[in-house]
This record gives C-alpha cells, sequence and structure tokens, in this order.
C-alpha cells in the first residue's frame, strides 16, 4: 500500500499575521511561529476536514485536562453573537464534527463537515476562536466530564490503558507546575492539516490563520530547541514489575500486560504489529482460541497494538478471569506470547491479519480524519514539504511473512519485559512471580501511584 | 423503534450533511421485499454501491424484554447460535469474527464481508436457525463466559443496572423489564436457552436484510436458495407487550453504592397512547416529536443551566406504540440529588409551555434529515438505521426512506405527539448517590 498525499501547501506560510494583545487574565495557547500546513488526500465520504495543532509546553496532566476543558468551552459555551444553544443548533444543521484530542504535547481540534458547507463551517469557528464568551461555570462542567475512571474499581482494560498512556505522555513533567486560568484563548497554530479538493477551503483557511494571533511572548528559538529536546529525550519506558490490587470481595480478576517500545523502522513496526495481532486481536487469535475457546476462562482475552508516536507503541495483553486462576492464565498467556516470539506461527493465520490490518488502515485513511491526520503528526512531527509520504503505509506493500516470522525474537520484547497489573480477587502473586518488584494498591487509589513508585525498566528495541 | 441521545457532549459525535435533498450527496436506498423467502417473518434487500460489500443482518425479533422467567436466556441463546453457526459453515476459526448482539426486543446477527462472499454470508445467516449444536461441555461452559461478559458489562456500566431497577419499579415485573440480571446468573442453563431457541427463533420471528454492493435479482436468487425452505410456525407470544403501569404510579427509590463514579438521576416514564395499537405509522411523529423535545431538554439543562454536568436520554416506541422514556442526570458536585431531581421533573413538566413553533419544527426536519444522510456515510450506521425500525418487524428504514417519512409527517401530528408525551403519566425515579 503506498499513498503519496497532495503537495503541502507551503503558500500558508507566506500568509500575514494579525497580533492581538492577550487579555490579562487570559491564556493563550498559539505558537509565535509561521504555521506550518499540510494537504493530505481527501476523504471518501463526502467531508472536508481540517486539524488544528497547537503546541501546549510541557505541561502536567492538569493543565492538559485544563486546556482541553478550554478548548471545549470555546466550542461549546457561546460567542458575542452566539448563544451556546444556538451553537449546537448551526453544529447539527450542518452537520459539523469537532474532536478534540490530544498528540505529545499538543493538543488538536479536528472539524469535519460536509464539503459543500465547510466553507460556511470555517468562518463560524472564527467566529468560536475569537470571540468565545463562556462563563467560569460553564468551563467548571468541561473540566469535571474529563475525570477518568479510576481503573482498580472499574476494573476495564481500556481505564489501565489510559491510565498507562498518560503516565507515558506526561512522565518528564513537574506534577507541582503552576495552575492555568481557566480563560483560554486558541490563537495561530503550529501546523494545519487540511483535507480538501476545493481551492475556497484552501482560501478561506489561510484567511482564518492570518486572524490568529501568536504567543509573542514565546520565543521562535526556544519553542524549536524545547520541541527538539522533548523529542530527543523523551523516555519510552514502562516500569517493571507487578502492580496489585486485592479484592477478596471480587470473584474476577483482571490480567492486564503492557510493554513500551520503540522500533528501528516501519517494517519492524509493521512486522511487530501483525504478531500482537496474531496474538489475541480478534476472534481467530490464539489467545481467543486457546484462553477462550478451549480452556472456556475468559469473556476478554486480547491484545492491542497502540501506537504512540513514531515508531512507538504499547503493546497489550490482557484478560478477565476467574480470581483463583489467574495465576494458571498468566502462565497460559506467557506460553502463547513465547510460542510466537520464537516463530510458531501459521503463516496463513498471519495472512489473514495483515489483510485485516491493511484494511482498517485504508478505510481509517479515507474516513476517519482525526486518525489519519494523527499518522501525519507522528510521521511529520516538523511538517513536510513536496509529496508528503507516511512510512507506515509503504511498509504494508513490503511486507515479507518469512521474514517477520523469522524475526519474531528480535520483533517482540521478552515477556518478563511486560509489566503486569492484577486488579481484583485475593490471590497474591504466586513465588515465581515475587522475584519481580511488587506494588500494591489501596481501594480507589490509581495506579499511578505505582506506575510512578515501580522501578524503570529499560526499552528493548 | 428507538433514539438513543447524548445531548451533553464532550465532542459533538455526529458527521452529517447539511443539504436539503440526498440525492445531490448519497444515492437513495430504496428498501426492496423479497417475495420468495419460505416462512421468514420478512425479507429485504437494500442495494447500494458506495462501499465495497455487503452486509447480511438476521434480526431474531425477541431479545432480554422476551427473557422467561431467567434473566440472560436470550442472551445465553444468541452465544450458543452464533458459535453453532460459525462452526457449521467456517472451516478455519481465524476467517472472521462474530457480530451477534441482545438488544432489549431484538436479536441481531450480522455477517459482513466482500461482495463475493455473500453467500457464505447468508449459510452462516441460515445456520443461526438451526438448533445449536456444539461440542459436549462446550455449550455448558458457554454459560461460565457468560457470566463474565455479565460482570464485565456490569463494571463497565453501572447505569445499566440502575435502568434495570427503574424499569422493574416501572412495570412490576419479575422477568424481562426486571432486576434479576446478576441473581440469575448461577440459575442459567442450556434446556432453558435451548427452549428460548425453539420458540424464538421460528422464521416467522426472523426478518432478513441484505444490504450493501449486490444486484436485486441476485439477492433474491440467493435469499431463495437459502431460506425458501424455511417453515412458516407460529410466531412467540410477547407478554411484556401487555404490561402497562397504572399512569398515576410515581415510585421513587434511593441508594448509595461504590459501583458509581457519580451521583446519578435516573427518570423513566411510561407513556400510553391508548388511542393506537401499533406504531408502524407513528414513525415520523415520533421522531420529529422527541427530536423537538430533546432540544428544549439540551437547552434547559445544559445551555441555559450548569446544574448537571452530563445527561442523556433514551426513547423506545414499542411496535404497540407504548413509549418508554429513560433519562440519567448527574449533578454537579455540591448538587444534592433531590435538587437535581427537581430541576429535572420541572424542566420535564414545563418542556411545551412555550407552544412548539413551525420554525422549530423546521430546524428539527432539518437536523434529522442531517442525522439521516450521515448514516448513510458509514457502512457501521448504516447498519444501525436498517436494523431500528425492523427490529420491531416492521420495514426497514433506509436514509432516504426516512427522508420521505420526515416530509410526509405533518407538523400538528408532531405536536399531537409532543403533548402526549408530557401529560402527567407513570414515573419510576433512581436516586442513586455514590458511596465515598
Amino acid at each position: 500500500m503506498r499513498y503519496i498525499m497532495a503537495l503541502a501547501l507551503l503558500t500558508f506560510l507566506a500568509a500575514p499575521t494579525v497580533g492581538k494583545t492577550q487579555s490579562e487574565h487570559e491564556t493563550l495557547i498559539a505558537t509565535n511561529q509561521e504555521t506550518r500546513s499540510a494537504s493530505l488526500v481527501a476523504m471518501r465520504n463526502g467531508l472536508t476536514s481540517v486539524t488544528f495543532v497547537w503546541p501546549m509546553g510541557d505541561q502536567t496532566p492538569q493543565n492538559v485536562d485544563a486546556i482541553q476543558a478550554g478548548m471545549f468551552s470555546v466550542l461549546t459555551g457561546g460567542t458575542e453573537s452566539r448563544t451556546p444553544s444556538q451553537i449546537a443548533t448551526f453544529m447539527r444543521q450542518k452537520g459539523v464534527s469537532k474532536r478534540v484530542s490530544t498528540l505529545e504535547d499538543n493538543l488538536l481540534l479536528t472539524v469535519s463537515a460536509p464539503d459543500d458547507v465547510f466553507p460556511e463551517v470555517l468562518v463560524h469557528l472564527e467566529n468560536l476562536l475569537l470571540k468565545a464568551t463562556y462563563s467560569d461555570d460553564w468551563y467548571a462542567r468541561e473540566l469535571r466530564k474529563l475525570r477518568r475512571p479510576i481503573a482498580s474499581t472499574t476494573r476495564q482494560s481500556s481505564d489501565v490503558l489510559s491510565r498507562v498512556e498518560r503516565f507515558l505522555n506526561y512522565a518528564n513533567t513537574d506534577e507541582e507546575a503552576q495552575s492555568i486560568d481557566p480563560r483560554f484563548r486558541f490563537g495561530k497554530p503550529s501546523q494545519v492539516v487540511l483535507r480538501s479538493n476545493d481551492a475556497e477551503v484552501t482560501v478561506r483557511t489561510r484567511r482564518l490563520l492570518a486572524k490568529l494571533p501568536p504567543d509573542a511572548s514565546r520565543s521562535r528559538l526556544g519553542d524549536w530547541l524545547q520541541r527538539l529536546v522533548n523529542r530527543n529525550s523523551t523516555a519510552f519506558t514502562l516500569p517493571r514489575g507487578i502492580i496489585h490490587f486485592a479484592d477478596p470481595t471480587s470473584s474476577e480478576t483482571l490480567l492486564f500486560l503492557v510493554s513500551a517500545q520503540e522500533f528501528q523502522s516501519e517494517a519492524q513496526q509493521l512486522g511487530a504489529n501483525l504478531l500482537l495481532d496474531y496474538i489475541g486481536s480478534n476472534q481467530g487469535s490464539e489467545m481467543f482460541r486457546i484462553i477462550r475457546q478451549e480452556l472456556r476462562a475468559s469473556y476478554d482475552p486480547e491484545s492491542r497494538f497502540v501506537v504512540l508516536g513514531d515508531k512507538r507503541a504499547l503493546l497489550v495483553l490482557s484478560a478477565t478471569v476467574e480470581a483463583a486462576e489467574w495465576p494458571e492464565i498468566h502462565g497460559r498467556m506467557r506460553g502463547i506470547y513465547r510460542d510466537v516470539r520464537h516463530g510458531k506461527v501459521d503463516q496463513k493465520g498471519l495472512e489473514i491479519q495483515y489483510a485485516q490490518l491493511k484494511q482498517s488502515y485504508e478505510d481509517k485513511l479515507f474516513f476517519d480524519a482525526v486518525w489519519t491526520a494523527e499518522q501525519y503528526l507522528r510521521a511529520h512531527p516538523e511538517g513536510a514539504t513536496g509529496d508528503i509520504e507516511i512510512p507506515i503505509f509503504n511498509a504494508f506493500g513490503q511486507v515479507n511473512f518469512d521474514e517477520i516470522i523469522d524475526n519474531a525474537n528480535d520483533y517482540l520484547p521478552p515477556f518478563e519485559d511486560f509489566l503486569l497489573v492484577v486488579v481484583g480477587g485475593g490471590v497474591a502473586p504466586p513465588a515465581d512471580l515475587t522475584r519481580h518488584e511488587l506494588c500494591s494498591l489501596e481501594k480507589f487509589e490509581p495506579i499511578d501511584h505505582c506506575l510512578k513508585s515501580l522501578p524503570s525498566g529499560v526499552s528493548t528495541p | 423503534m428507538s433514539v438513543n441521545m447524548r445531548f451533553f457532549w464532550k465532542s459533538i459525535p455526529a458527521l452529517a450533511l447539511a443539504i436539503a435533498t440526498f440525492a445531490t450527496a448519497v444515492a437513495a436506498q430504496n428498501v426492496m421485499p423479497l417475495w420468495e423467502k419460505g416462512g421468514l417473518h420478512a425479507a429485504y434487500v437494500v442495494p447500494r454501491d458506495d462501499f465495497n460489500r455487503v452486509d447480511v443482518q438476521l434480526i431474531v425479533l425477541s431479545g432480554s424484554y422476551d427473557d422467561p422467567a431467567l434473566s440472560g436466556t436470550a442472551h445465553l441463546t444468541e452465544h450458543l447460535a452464533a458459535f453453532s453457526s460459525d462452526a457449521a459453515v467456517l472451516r478455519r476459526a481465524r476467517e472472521r469474527d462474530l457480530n451477534a448482539v441482545t438488544r432489549s426486543v431484538s436479536t441481531v446477527y450480522t455477517n459482513s464481508g466482500p461482495p463475493e462472499d455473500i453467500e457464505l454470508l447468508l449459510r452462516l445467516s441460515r445456520a443461526v436457525l438451526e438448533t445449536p449444536d456444539l461440542p459436549p461441555g462446550f455449550a455448558e461452559s458457554e454459560i461460565k463466559i457468560l457470566h463474565r461478559e455479565t460482570h464485565l458489562r456490569e463494571r463497565r456500566s453501572p447505569y445499566r443496572w440502575l435502568v434495570r431497577k427503574a424499569l422493574r419499579n416501572l412495570y412490576g415485573s419479575s422477568y424481562g423489564r426486571a432486576d434479576n440480571t446478576i441473581a440469575d446468573l448461577s440459575r442459567l442453563n442450556l434446556e432453558a436457552a435451548y427452549q428460548f431457541h425453539e420458540t424464538h427463533y421460528v422464521p416467522s420471528n426472523v426478518t432478513l436484510i441484505v444490504s450493501g454492493k449486490i444486484k436485486p435479482a441476485k439477492a433474491a436468487e440467493l435469499v431463495a436458495q437459502y431460506f425458501g425452505d424455511t417453515a412458516s410456525l407460529a410466531a412467540p407470544e410477547k407478554p411484556w407487550l401487555d404490561q402497562k403501569p397504572n399512569q398515576t404510579l410515581r415510585k421513587i427509590e434511593r441508594l448509595s453504592s461504590d459501583r458509581l463514579s457519580d451521583d446519578v438521576v435516573l427518570m423513566t416514564k411510561f407513556i400510553d397512547f391508548e388511542d393506537r395499537d401499533t406504531s408502524i405509522d407513528m414513525q415520523g411523529d415520533f421522531f420529529l416529536a422527541t427530536a423537538v423535545l430533546q432540544n428544549r431538554l439540551a437547552n434547559a439543562l445544559r445551555y441555559e443551566d450548569t446544574m448537571l454536568f452530563d445527561t442523556s436520554s433514551d426513547w423506545f416506541l414499542s411496535k404497540v406504540a407504548d413509549l418508554e422514556v429513560t433519562i440519567v442526570a448527574h449533578p454537579m458536585p455540591g448538587i444534592d440529588l433531590d435538587t437535581a431531581r427537581n430541576q429535572l421533573e420541572t424542566t420535564w413538566e414545563t418542556l411545551l409551555d412555550t407552544p412548539i413553533q413551525p420554525k422549530e419544527l423546521a430546524q428539527v426536519r432539518k437536523s434529522e434529515m442531517v442525522q439521516a444522510e450521515n448514516a448513510a456515510r458509514r457502512p457501521a450506521m448504516f447498519l444501525q438505521f436498517l436494523q431500528n425500525v425492523a427490529s420491531d418487524g416492521f420495514p426497514p428504514i433506509s436514509p432516504s426512506v426516512f427522508a420521505r417519512i420526515i416530509s410526509d409527517t405533518s407538523d400538528e401530528q408532531v405536536i399531537d405527539f409532543a403533548k402526549k408525551v408530557i401529560e402527567p403519566s407513570a414515573t419510576s425515579i433512581v436516586l442513586a448517590q455514590r458511596a465515598r
């Protein structure tokens, strides 16, 4: 699979900037540099989209939540000329979708709407970004909605994963950092990713960018250096050991194994992804076949390959099992993983995983604006010029199943490198696991406590 | 038919189109009945070329509301029929994923694939109707798997539990709409599931929808080939359709639990359209009136007030024209449950104090059209759209058919429906406090 995106629109770089004085009690999220812009291949569902990328700098997780709540408030809380209700009505009538997400130290806003109304939607967006007038109560409510569940209570693998991702994203930040004023303004973005074939959309996007204020207080050189330092020094490792929340009142235990991996190439990343899918990504996988269908031990055995950065991913194995049986099932998961890592792989099965993953990438490329923008930004964090390629897509066209199976031992980390999270039940980790560091959680205590206190592991390339 | 609406968004989920007609952006999706269908309740083809795939939805017109004395029986039957179907048809387990779900009034089996797989997909669907045949011990141990799934879902969404409590209090029922999902787990058994299959998985209680990249004539030929031999048998009784609470009922239950992450006010209402015995001709009224009321709820509870931080609602109009509305509200910290309940009830009672205006209805019509077109853009949403009304045994509604229904519904019909909804009616409220 090889997709060349449309030419990057460097013309945006020449757009003039209209500065604006920052209000006294207002936090301006903006860059002081020129906005780097790219135009990617149009979507196939009749929608146009634009993604704005704002650098947040080093922030605590709490401040990132605050900035996100600020963005949600700007998008929904009213403007000088429109009430929140009028904004909601406009959204429904025009079919506008707005998604807010974070990618490393950036805040992303992706706006999608049908092709024919998108120019009008850009005017609406300009109004929101420049003239938002949300109340403090509105902001407080948006912030409240961002509160995350306690994984040891919900015992959902997705909640544990969310905590682990958060830990990795903000491992280097200072928890005691200064809090941010709730009055937010979003100015000049560092990057814009556009998906449209309409010249009018390009013109209007340029006009909008010209009106967004830069953060004049930021040093251009400082921003550039900070990005460089962050990129080169951000640790991508998880602690090793066991996190255990014993809940004797529960008959079930969640087993969650996770490893943070950096890959030397996209081919290696794709190979690891396919092998992990083979282990547990769907109902034809080894974990489903053995743990669910043969052992009848779990409803939800699965693996997940979670891409978090350029050639960086989390490898996850999980299953909810009978509390008393978790050590045995853990042993079976280890056996499945080791077998695959040692090359015990049915090539036909791997080819089916490949076909499914390739289809998934193609579907997302043409139907999911947020996912595609994230792929582009991970591959080109500093922007791109000329024809834009996303290397992981090219890797699909060069896949070699024999090579993946032969190199499984290198593509996948040793099982012992995984952090083990055990939630629920009363059975303590058995003797063969107690040589690992153990951190016990109290009820209602987030697993962050243990992620910080366990000794750091080493990323295995 | 049902509408589920979350009107407090973290991000706006809709990807939709705001144009007056469907013709310009997405081709119309005609719903064509297939007549050579054996004993099936109904069969349809909805051809469209936008996506290079074909989907077969087999809808058993019975779900968890049809559970017999043991809650969870419909769900267990779904597991057994799905695995049995795969085992009978597939040669390699890794070939595809199962996609089956048990809803309140239906059980839906979806088989999807490239157009050339259509015969395989129909064979998989047909096999669901055969008595489940699984290896010794496997079927029995599936009960254990069901235990795990149920507990997992309960933890993921404790509101399921609160909804069950509210429905039990509303209907006074001891099965179906009852709160015995967990208590009955240990009593689930294969005999009950096989009996459920024999009673409810009869062709007369099944609708088949073939949609996607397929010629109507080809679909007709293949449906006749694979389902033409099915026998027409008596459809099962549905006693839950006769449950009608006293309209003056007002029940409030208070509880405290550490399963909850927030305090919750949950209000369920039952509205009896006593002069109607079918909802087949009420679809436009239902979708437009509920949209008006949902907008007004959002205006009052979100846009003009900040006491509640999250609210969602679920609207279900049964095939016999009984409406069940459930609203879930989470108060902000510092707001006690009774204050939040009062806010919710007062808002509900005064929703139509300002009469519905033609301009408001015009806006709602446009929004509904946009949402329908949005559904046509994504395969999964399109399937859900078809499935919605078809789960009641009515013909499926495609987004373009929906557009016709919306334009054929008069303002007066919508206003009358909305007024009926807001009249005093049977109410069940749960005030659930998060234990700290």
